[in-house]
């Protein structure tokens, strides 16, 4: 089992600490969620973990080695990111988007190989875009590009996966589809560490919740505990309907908090 | 699943072939026509031009050394051109796709964002200090400085987010400096006669130019390449954001540090030699990327090449454009490139709506 292992992290933009002495840790076999509302450090904390965001305090560990001296390169073999958004620069076609994935396993000038190709594929099926791969990454879909671009991280082969939003812009069959996917994953023993805004997938879906506000973990564990009543009230400011269909539970944010109060004063 | 014409979180757009994302020729087949077309122009280029040679007489010619006239011509005059055609034309090309898979903006071209401006600069500077005249590496070495410090600033300027704008803005501001800087260079000899050579210089062009400019410029120029034919990967990569291309085992100081010293070694000593040949780094990368399937890292060796293509053809059509003086090479590519540009621009507009 590996574990990425955060120690005592922050992160200062000129005044604004947006990670406070952070201490969190991710191990493999297990989907955890990083849920928290905006601006809590959420995308912050995977880009420092990715190492394109400098700390300035603390440190990460993998595997008790600590990053900064791992080597890029078997570091990207074992560590994937998959940004917020999607951003791809080329209309590339979906298939050469994907074979991106394969980067860190080839050298510098080694031609995609057979296993390569399979791994691709493998890809874009369990992505559900291998209709697509011949397809001009420009002309997809906000939601197409997305699985598209989640198929990239997908051929990595991944030991731990950090996903920032990846169902963020997806129609509800595909944000199953792609939860389904990210559990299967943990499942077989990879790591995934999933940014998310939709409690029900995080309630449903996670193994462990890890609750962001204003750069501290305010909560961190079960996804019943961590999405207490007094916790959202903390950290998103919301009320909550729940309940469970078939033993499985479901959250739906309902009032707000903050304007209640105002609208309750004279 | 309608397709979108443009993604709106992608602040570059291109030109978008709805369906020609793959591309409809092999990559090697590619390279094979285009190396053909060098060697047909390089013949071309030696057969061209006042005095008609046939290619027997070239081949002639190139074997022995026999003193003759045409032999002599081809030496002296049209081989050293014939080179530097090639050369200097892979290396617009070259540079042209690494910087715009760099930036990740297809407007990136040294001519317009000012790295050919400066490092003409550098050359004139040394030129005009004489330090050339006793030391005859200063010229590509100024060159190349000049370049240095324009690729800096750029990347400096525009490098963090690939806005068309604030690059072409950067541009300007660099190119008007090297300008101004050049203008003073000249206004400031004291031999208005060299000062007139030197304008026309700048205009670009590879007539009159030496064996000893190609042995002078080539070993630079070849560094560069290396540096930016290897960097083929993590371009690729640079596609999918720095971010991702982090995280896809790239150091990414090491490759802005490897792509803007290559491009200012290729680029310094080029221009050093030929004076400012613009827009081929612009058209050649452009017309070429959707046959690589737009891939960034397949388009630097067929860029090179294609930039090869069109600046031998280009300088081989210049001795014929006009009757009398002949027009400069420079002059013709922005003839043709300038309205490309404008085009570039214009489907830009298009595709942001």
């Amino acid at each position: 089992m590996s574990t990425l292992a955060v120690q005592d992290l922050s992160v200062v933009f000129g005044s604004n600490k947006v990670l406070d002495s952070l201490n969190v840790s991710f191990t493999t076999g297990s989907l955890v969620g990083l849920i928290g509302p905006n601006g809590a450090g959420k995308t912050t904390l995977l880009r420092t973990l990715i190492g394109a965001q400098k700390p300035s305090d603390g440190k990460i560990i993998w595997n008790d080695v600590d990053l900064k001296n791992q080597d890029c390169r078997s570091m990207a073999q074992e560590l994937a990111y998959l940004p917020q958004g999607g951003v791809c620069h080329w209309p590339l076609t979906v298939e050469r988007l994907v074979a991106l994935g394969r980067l860190p396993h080839q050298s510098p000038w080694q031609k995609q190989s057979v296993d390569d190709s399979e791994v691709i594929c493998a890809a874009m099926k369990e992505a559900d875009i291998f209709t697509l791969a011949s397809r001009n990454v420009m002309t997809l879909s906000g939601g197409e590009r997305m699985r598209a671009l989640l198929a990239r991280a997908l051929a990595t082969k991944p030991e731990m996966l950090l996903a920032d939003e990846p169902v963020a812009s997806l129609d509800p069959y595909h944000q199953l589809q792609v939860m389904t996917l990210l559990q299967a994953m943990a499942r077989r023993g990879a790591g995934v560490v999933v940014v998310l805004h939709d409690l029900t997938l995080a309630a449903r879906f996670c193994d462990r919740l890890v609750l962001m506000n204003e750069g501290q973990v305010l909560g961190d564990g079960e996804p019943e505990d961590v999405l207490s009543e007094k916790n959202l009230a903390a950290s998103y400011h919301v009320t909550a309907l729940r309940g469970k269909n078939n033993g499985e539970p479901f959250i739906v944010p309902w009032k707000d908090l903050r304007h209640d109060h105002e609208s309750e004063r004279p | 699943m309608t397709p979108k014409s443009s993604p709106s979180s992608s602040p570059v757009s291109i030109i978008i072939d709805e369906n020609a994302a793959k591309p409809r020729i092999g990559f090697s087949l590619l390279v094979g026509i285009l190396s053909f077309l060098i060697v047909l122009l390089f013949f071309a280029s030696l057969a061209a031009g006042p005095v008609s040679i046939s290619f027997f007489q070239i081949l002639s010619s190139l074997k022995g050394g026999d003193q003759s006239l045409i032999h002599i011509i081809i030496e002296q005059i049209r081989l050293p051109r014939a080179i530097l055609a090639i050369t200097v034309g892979a290396t617009l090309g070259l540079a042209g796709a690494a910087l715009q898979g760099l930036l990740q903006n297809p407007l990136a071209e040294p001519g317009l964002i000012g790295v050919s401006g400066c490092a003409a600069l550098g050359a004139v500077i040394m030129f005009y200090t004489g330090i050339s005249a006793v030391f005859a590496l200063a010229l590509p070495l100024g060159g190349i400085v000049g370049a240095l410090i324009a690729v800096v600033a750029i990347y400096g300027l525009a490098g963090r987010e690939s806005s068309i704008l604030t690059l072409v803005l950067a541009g300007v501001a660099v190119n008007a400096f090297a300008a101004a800087l050049t203008t003073l260079a000249l206004s400031l000899s004291p031999n208005p006669y060299a000062a007139f050579e030197i304008f026309f210089w700048l205009l670009g062009s590879l007539a009159d130019r030496s064996l000893s400019h190609v042995y002078l410029s080539l070993p630079l120029m070849v560094l560069g390449w290396v540096l930016l034919l290897s960097m083929g990967r993590a371009l690729d990569a640079l596609t999918l954001g720095e971010d991702t291309a982090r995280s896809l085992g790239f150091n990414l100081g090491r490759v802005q540090a490897q792509v803007v010293i290559g491009t200012a070694l290729a680029v310094g000593a080029a221009v050093a030699i030929s004076g400012i040949i613009g827009f081929v780094g612009l058209v050649v990368p452009h017309l070429l990327r959707p046959l690589v399937g737009y891939q960034p890292g397949k388009l630097l060796l067929v860029s090179a090449l294609g930039g090869a293509v069109l600046t031998s053809a280009a300088d081989i059509a210049v001795r014929f454009v006009m009757n009398g003086p002949e027009l400069k090479l420079g002059v013709l590519t922005a003839l043709i490139g300038a309205p490309f540009f404008l085009y570039l621009i214009l489907q830009i507009r298009k595709e942001m709506r």
